[in-house]
């Protein structure tokens, strides 16, 4: 399989890939992480987040063309998440940390560990888990997912876009009066 | 110019450069128009909150196995194992797409592996449940004949409806559908966790007995279910039944 058949695959949300992903290059990670952390078990925490955060990035349509290879990607993201998680430990920072890369992944790692979760943001979350299926896929399929309104017709066989549109707010009008409650 | 479809246009990301200077005049003075516009970020947020904490409790569990497999030092193997298994399913997709017609026994095969044991991390020495430990070793290592001894009893015992599941698909490995049929409907009757992959499993015993009618049924469950589990599988084996 090359990168690019990868890439596609993780766009479309594709767990086993991911997975797959996650165990080929868990053993290089660790022992790259050693040069910035001591405890296996916090590295493999931060190996997990950069695993996500790579995901959001292809899922999100951030990720189209990669100049490197999805491994170098992914060890980029973590070593500013290697960083940062040193810094709120407040402990002596373990080998240098330059800036020399192009892609932005100090931007990455901000986004992921510095975004504030506000209140209504997590009732919204609570209420959205005890929500039906038919909403949950489609809230997701276009807040998260990134498919069209025209794609959620196809993907889910809805009749035309209007129908999707409709189904769509009446959704996040049930989600509304759900936190108002 | 419809002013929710502006906001939709904004999350598709196909807002034009003029839409673009509608969007940003209505969101600072149109105060109706910016609440909803950030309700639907909030919204956004929620979900991919939601999505990174589920996607994390997987990779956790997925650690938890990596570190069970690594105490029985099976790790080596498991990984030439599981290369193999990959190389095959890869070569099998690869084959798929260059015939459209195959028999119901080489869809089952190639579509056959036998679920993860995602219910109970093995360990070593003084288990919580011995039967329980030897049976999911036997399911991992797969001896399914002694695996299919061990649950019955395991489930005896403690009577865990999740090892049903297991026990159904050592059968289905064993070459037993009928078998698996029985147990993984008796499963799928307690309305359990892993209905979805009972019903993919279900979907192959039929499919394997060439009962196509209900394997279709069972494979449409999955299809249209919301669990993440063999959605794609369940989609493209149904268009190939015939």
């Amino acid at each position: 399989m090359t990168e690019n058949d990868k890439l596609l695959l993780l766009k479309k949300g594709d767990a086993k890939t991911l997975k797959k992903l996650y165990i080929k290059n868990r053993e290089a990670f660790i022992a790259f992480g050693r040069k910035y952390m001591n405890s296996e078990e916090d590295i493999l925490d931060v190996y997990q987040d950069a695993i996500i955060a790579l995901q959001e990035q292809i899922i999100s349509g951030k990720l189209n063309n990669l100049d490197c290879t999805i491994k170098t990607y992914l060890f980029g993201i973590g070593k500013y998440m290697l960083f940062e998680k040193n810094r709120k430990k407040q402990k002596t920072i373990l080998g240098s940390y330059k800036t020399e890369e192009v892609e932005d992944y100090e931007i990455i790692e901000i986004d992921y560990y510095n975004e504030v979760t506000t209140n209504r943001q997590r009732k919204l979350q609570e209420v959205l888990s005890k929500m039906g299926k038919k909403c949950k896929e489609i809230l997701t399929l276009f807040y998260y997912r990134g498919y069209t309104i025209e794609e959620i017709k196809e993907h889910l066989n809805y009749e035309n876009k209007n129908v999707v549109k409709s189904q769509k707010s009446r959704c996040l009008k049930q989600l509304k009066s759900k936190i108002n409650e | 110019m419809n002013k929710s479809s502006l906001i939709e246009q904004y999350f598709e990301n196909s807002l034009s450069s003029e839409e673009k200077l509608i969007f940003d005049e209505l969101l600072a003075n149109d105060k109706a128009f910016a609440e909803d516009f950030y309700f639907q970020k909030d919204v956004k947020e929620a979900i991919k909150k939601e999505e990174r904490e589920k996607l994390k409790k997987e990779l956790q569990n997925l650690e938890r196995f990596q570190g069970s497999n690594k105490k029985f030092s099976f790790s080596k193997k498991w990984l030439v194992a599981a290369s193999i298994v990959l190389l095959f399913s890869f070569l099998g997709t690869f084959f798929f797409m260059k015939q459209d017609r195959f028999s119901n026994q080489e869809l089952y095969a190639n579509y056959f592996t036998p679920y993860e044991n995602v219910v109970y991390p093995i360990v070593r020495g003084e288990a919580e449940n011995e039967l329980k430990n030897n049976a999911f070793i036997a399911y991992e290592t797969k001896e399914y004949k002694k695996a299919i001894q061990l649950f019955e009893k395991a489930y005896e015992q403690t009577k865990e409806i999740d090892l049903l599941l297991y026990q159904g698909i050592s059968f289905l490995a064993e070459k037993k559908p009928n078998k698996a049929i029985k147990i993984l409907e008796e499963y799928v009757s307690t309305e359990p966790k892993y209905n979805m992959q009972a019903n993919w499993y279900l979907g192959l015993s039929n499919l394997q007995l060439s009962n196509i009618k209900e394997a279709r049924e069972y494979l449409r469950k999955v299809r249209n279910s919301n669990s993440e589990f063999k959605i794609e599988e369940a989609k493209e084996l149904l268009k190939k039944l015939h």
